[in-house]
């Protein structure tokens, strides 16, 4: 733990980040439902308000289209804007803003037009939130060009991806995870800020390239301890980026160990995890003892019931067995 | 004044959602309920008024805030309590949970947890009815946070312009979360949006259920003669925060205490009094909601849980 | 002349996303001149209504699709034949279609599905083994034979851990037993009786080739410095007749014609096929008859008409410049011809770079002493050096 290390929770690294960027640029400001007076749903933004006033910490009605796109115009017009969108399942009503708008107005403009936008919102299965409010839905960001994506599983990597997603003069999802909110961490104080499109060797081990983010990580750790147990050394590794992606820490691990299990809590269909399996296959073939093992969620929406609710994203048991299957154990 | 035996029916319902919502509380306390529970204690009477002027056929759409409208239209208690306990036998098998509760059996498209998304569903089953020449009205509750939402501008105007039989209930609030409707709207007279799209407008008292129903009567059958969609604001208050963790802190004690006063149900005994009923008439009215209660209670818990396998077999199989 | 070139008529883009579209009416008939320009179809789509025009001057040779139907977008509806260089080769009709996607090699092995169990792999269809990416790197790498590695895989895949074992030092590697074949037998009998029953004496001398090879390029293509050694040597045995001879326990029989045996490699190991008489044969015909039991050799058979008299080891074709052969019993001697090298050597207390040829000379020590192995040697070395004129001949010493 270096000397300015201190463990503090996810939502109070995310407050950290904001609360120096803003004090550093003038430019940048915060939007969304309920983050000014209520310090945010899940507390990321509280004390803001006091330190920079109504102007710079804006609660917005109701109205997720229009506001994300103000965000993105203020972008252009010179301003550093982190617009919040509660839960991930509620950006699919800005989608245009975001996809036609944000991410194309670069391009669209030879070059001359930046967008230096933070989108940042959260996702996954919390505890019963149901089919609205329980999804993971990073493909559709990932997919799309023009977008960074990064996707924070502890503290310290909560508050120096977000600090680089501001200072970045493109536009940046952050998505967070409603369950590591309140899961703690080493932080650096001060400034931090994490180079964008560099993964993480979570864990060092020779047997098995386990490559999660988000919410997966934890679960994947624990998974790795189970497996050390028997003599099986997991090596995780978080992207933590996931656009752009840091390719050659994945296959250097890949190569290293020759065995990969990708988990991933959102659909397999069409997700990041089927990309990067596809990225091993390709640039690191000769070098895989085994197929590409790909945990993901099952193909539906999430139930209410508890036990529904669990099986349908992938658990610690489900790590374990999948990585013994990829290493013949 | 209305007949005794409307306004009879209309207290039991009153008295019958506060209960629910009451034991709702309870249970989610007790681990029984998970994720996020939105009570509708203090704005029975919205939902009560306007689901009986309602006919059978009619359709609703609510939101997340979703018990009372169900009940009100009809749901029976130990199938919503099974639903809600994430049980089997539950109105959506246990897979939808509070937020999404529906039966559409009954016309009841369903509570929905994006906030102002039911509205256009609302006004497509409105749409659809039209174009079969059917006699329906959709009555379409939301709340005033949706209504600063692109998506109710949209349905309004459309609406408007097709000549649908929709009933926009605005149930006021006053609230978006914790935002009040002073931040969030520059006119808080929310039912002058209507005007400038040319839809008949008014405001009620949310929580006096003969004026939303009396209104809500008016507007079903201007609907129904094909004169277009109608827009009731309804003015009420929460008793308590947006949902079961959310104490209301920043919701000011002399407000809460004025809307006590005018506690859709104390309003709704008044009536009923007024109209002849004795307290014990009343009194046995309500120990008959209790123990309907504590049925659906037992019901829910007896309830058994889905079955994973045979989620996982359907999963697999589709 | 050159056939003029056949110019397709394309059904327009008639809109986005729109594949086809609808030939309204031809103003032209098959066999009609055509001029670049002319309108020579209306085609329609749901949006409106297009006329087309020829690219080109020419005839029209074909419709495609008449009036009232549909062709699909980009694609030919008509044909022109055009004059010779006035049309350009037309491009060839883009696709709208979305492309096919690549034909990929279906796996040998069934992917797991997500959260089941694997399913068993099949055995690949060509007979190759089952192995994984690795596993074959690994293998190509340390140059295993897969077909000899066994599998612990799901399936009975190869991998990686089964190299690594295959292959581990620490392990000792899996033995192959190789039966000998009847050739090879028959060698192992000679020798180990060549070895046990025959006290070897060896001399070696080393020889300057130059005036030989230069004789043997003179005497023509066919003719090698293999050759010449024959013919020396055969010289050499007139004059020292007991090392062309047969050893029993109690004599020496002196055999009349030089018999050289000369090795030979077969598919499966060393024959010894005979150049008869070598004494009575002409340098041309020793290299004749000395290709032709090479080739026999390869095929693995040999003429055994003639009982050898003397073996010659050739060792010409490798690096090797010394080798001990063994005696082919019951010949008295064997020679050993290793490769030609340039050496330095001293000529006049100079050094000299010359072409050195090493000769290994192994006796029967019951028949021949060193004094003699030498002398011959020395002769033979002498008629290498300095090649006599054709026919002359020496006295023998008996």
């Amino acid at each position: 733990m270096g000397a300015a290390d201190r463990v503090i929770l996810y939502r109070e690294a995310l407050n950290e980040a904001l609360c120096n960027e803003m004090r550093r640029d003038p430019g940048v400001f915060i939007m969304g439902e309920g983050i000014a007076e209520r310090g945010g749903s899940y507390k990321v933004t509280a004390g803001l308000l006091d330190e920079f006033g109504p102007q710079r910490v804006i609660d917005t009605p109701i109205a997720e289209a229009s506001f994300t796109g103000m965000g993105v115009g203020a972008a252009i017009t010179g301003m550093r804007p982190v617009v919040e969108i509660l839960f991930v399942d509620f950006a699919m009503l800005v989608m245009d803003q975001v996809i036609n708008q944000a991410a194309k107005y670069r391009f669209m403009t030879g070059g001359r037009g930046r967008v230096p936008l933070v989108l940042r919102t959260q996702g996954g299965v919390g505890d019963g939130l149901a089919a609205q409010h329980s999804q993971s839905l990073e493909a559709l960001f990932y997919h799309t060009p023009g977008l960074k994506l990064v996707m924070p599983s502890t503290p310290g990597d909560a508050k120096g991806l977000l600090t680089s997603a501001i200072r970045d003069d493109d536009p940046v999802v952050c998505i967070e995870h409603k369950l590591l909110y309140l899961s703690e961490g080493e932080v650096p104080a001060g400034e931090y800020a994490i180079e964008l499109g560099r993964a993480d060797v979570k864990r060092s081990g020779g047997d098995v390239t386990v490559i999660a983010w988000s919410g997966m990580v934890p679960r994947c750790l624990a998974a790795a301890e189970h497996l050390a147990a028997s003599g099986i050394e997991a090596e995780v590794v978080d992207p933590r980026s996931l656009v752009p992606l840091d390719r050659d820490t994945i296959l250097a691990s890949v190569r290293k160990t020759e065995h990969v299990v990708i988990v991933q809590e959102a659909v397999r269909r069409g997700g990041v995890a089927s990309d990067i399996a596809s990225i091993i296959q390709a640039e690191a073939f000769d070098y895989l003892d085994a197929p590409i093992e790909i945990l993901a969620g099952r193909d539906t929406a999430i139930p209410y019931n508890k036990q529904l609710e669990q099986a349908c994203i992938p658990q610690e048991a489900d790590i374990v067995a999948a990585v013994r299957r990829a290493v013949y154990a | 004044m209305l007949p005794k035996a409307l306004l009879t029916r209309m207290y039991r319902t009153l008295y019958t959602i506060r209960a629910f919502e009451t034991s709702s509380i309870q249970l989610y306390r007790r681990g029984l309920i998970r994720g996020y529970l939105h009570p509708y204690a203090g704005e029975e009477a919205i939902a009560v008024g306007v689901c009986a002027a309602l006919g059978e056929d009619d359709y609703i759409v609510s939101t997340h805030r979703g018990h009372g409208h169900c009940i009100a239209r009809g749901g029976r208690l130990p199938e919503m309590m099974a639903e809600i306990m994430g049980r089997e036998p539950g109105y959506c098998r246990g897979r939808g949970g509070s937020m999404h509760i529906s039966d559409i059996d009954t016309g009841n498209l369903g509570a929905n947890g994006v906030v102002g998304a039911g509205i256009p569903l609302g006004v497509g089953a409105a749409l659809g009815a039209h174009i079969r020449g059917e006699d329906r009205v959709a009555a379409v509750f939301f709340s005033d946070g949706a209504s600063n939402n692109g998506v109710f501008a949209e349905s309004l105007n459309l609406a408007a312009i097709w000549n649908l039989p929709v009933l926009f209930v605005l149930e006021n609030n006053q609230y978006a979360v914790s935002t009040p409707i002073e931040q969030s709207s520059r006119d808080t007279d929310l039912h002058h949006r209507g005007a400038a799209y040319g839809v008949e407008s008014c405001a009620v008292d949310g929580n006096d259920v003969v004026e939303v129903y009396e209104r809500a009567v008016e507007a079903c059958a201007r609907c129904r003669r094909g004169d277009g969609p109608v827009l009731v604001e309804a003015v009420t208050y929460r008793q308590g925060g947006h949902h079961v963790n959310d104490p209301g802190q920043y919701m000011p004690a002399d407000r809460v205490a004025h809307y006590r006063e005018r506690d859709p149900l104390v309003v709704g005994k008044r009536h009923l009094l007024e109209e002849g009923a004795t307290e014990d008439e009343v009194a046995k009215l309500e120990a008959e909601v209790e123990a309907e209660m504590e049925a659906a209670i037992a019901f829910g818990e007896a309830s058994p849980e889905p079955s994973v396998e045979a989620f996982v077999a359907e999963l697999e199989a589709s | 002349m050159a056939t003029p070139p056949t110019t397709p008529i394309l059904m327009p883009q008639v809109g986005e996303n729109l594949a086809a579209g609808t030939v309204l009416e031809w103003h032209v008939q098959v066999g009609d001149p055509v001029t670049r320009g002319q309108v020579v179809l209306s085609v329609e789509s749901e949006k409106a209504v297009f006329e087309v025009q020829a690219e080109a001057d020419g005839v029209l040779t074909e419709i495609l699709v008449p009036a009232g139907e549909e062709g699909a977008v980009l694609e030919p509806v008509a044909y022109l034949r055009g004059q010779v260089d006035t049309v350009p080769t037309p491009a060839p009709a883009a696709r709208t279609a979305a492309p096919r996607p690549p034909v990929t090699q279906a796996p040998v092995a069934q992917a797991p599905v997500t959260q089941a169990p694997s399913a068993p792999a099949q055995a690949a269809a060509t007979g190759r083994p089952l192995a994984s990416p690795a596993a074959r790197r690994r293998a190509r790498e340390l140059g295993l034979d897969l077909s000899r590695v066994a599998g612990s895989g799901a399936g009975g895949r190869i991998v990686v851990r089964d190299i690594a074992a295959a292959a581990s030092p620490g392990t000792a590697p899996a033995d192959r037993v190789v039966p000998f074949s009847r050739l090879r037998r028959h060698i192992a009998a000679r020798t180990s009786l060549s070895s046990h029953t025959i006290p070897h004496l060896y001399l070696f001398a080393d020889v300057d080739m130059t005036a030989a090879l230069a004789l043997a390029e003179g005497a023509g293509p066919d003719v090698g410095v293999t050759d010449l050694l024959i013919a020396s040597l055969a010289r050499a045995l007139r004059q020292f007749p007991r090392l062309n001879g047969h050893v029993e326990d109690d004599r020496l029989t002196i055999k009349g014609a030089v018999n050289v045996g000369v090795t030979a490699c077969a598919p499966d190991g060393v024959l010894l096929p005979v150049v008869a008489d070598a004494g009575g044969k002409t340098l041309a015909q020793i290299a004749a008859a000395r290709r032709q039991n090479a080739a026999a050799a390869r095929r693995g058979a040999i003429s055994l008409r003639a009982r050898g008299t003397i073996t010659l080891a050739d060792l010409s074709d490798c690096d090797v410049y010394r080798v001990l052969p063994l005696i082919n019993p019951p010949e008295c001697a064997v020679l050993g011809a290793g490769a030609i090298q340039e050496r330095v050597v001293s000529r006049q207390r100079e050094p000299a770079i010359r072409d050195i040829m090493s000769l290994g000379l192994g006796c029967d020590h019951r028949a021949v002493d060193a004094e003699y192995g030498a002398r011959f040697l020395d002769c033979l070395k002498t008629l290498l050096e300095q090649p006599p004129a054709a026919g002359a001949g020496g006295a023998s010493h008996a």
